[in-house]
């Protein structure tokens, strides 16, 4: 199977990163706890 | 004889992996379970836990349709694989060690976004180990 070799700086990697910013942002705004970010990692 | 000694490889990174590994977040467990249950008894709203839970999962899911193809079609190496997901321990012991000292100076709020940053750049360090080549 040939499979197009794609950069590692990807839509996933965006994905990723976006998805850590929006607990970020979230976190701020609702003060969400250390206690319930270290729990869902 | 050498795909036998592959697989005992193969066998034997899998179960080093699963105590090693797993006895660090056994032990993540039993701190995070001092601070819910015990000791402290600090509030957790667990809606908010659920939310971070659909967030990540919507990302991993989309990273694993997205990437499918390509890593099926690589040859893994058996180090890298073992080995790369010890770089999620530096965000926890990090923020362990500094958070302590942030939350005794009441900062407990940059705590969080310590650990969320360290986070963020230890899952796109991961994502750049795990999809180069």
């Amino acid at each position: 199977m040939v499979v197009e070799r794609k950069s590692v700086f990807d839509l996933s990697l965006f994905t990723l990163v976006a998805s850590n910013l929006i607990t970020l942002v979230f976190a701020a705004i609702y003060g969400w706890s250390l206690l319930e970010i270290m729990l869902i990692y | 004889m050498a795909s036998k000694n592959k697989d005992e490889i193969r066998v034997s990174s899998a179960i080093f992996f699963v105590f090693h590994y797993g006895f660090f977040h056994f032990i993540y467990a039993m701190f995070l379970g001092v601070f819910l249950f015990e000791g402290a008894k600090l509030p957790v709203d667990f809606s908010t836990v659920l939310i971070m839970a659909v967030v990540f999962f919507i990302n991993h899911l989309f990273s694993f349709i997205y990437n499918r193809d390509t890593e099926l079609a690589k040859v893994q190496n058996i180090g890298k694989v073992v080995f790369s997901p010890y770089l999620r321990i530096i965000p926890m012991h990090l923020t362990i060690i500094f958070g302590m000292s942030l939350a005794i100076f009441g900062w407990l709020g940059t705590a969080v976004i310590l650990f969320i940053l360290l986070k963020t750049a230890t899952d796109a360090l991961m994502h750049i180990i795990e999809h180069t080549n």
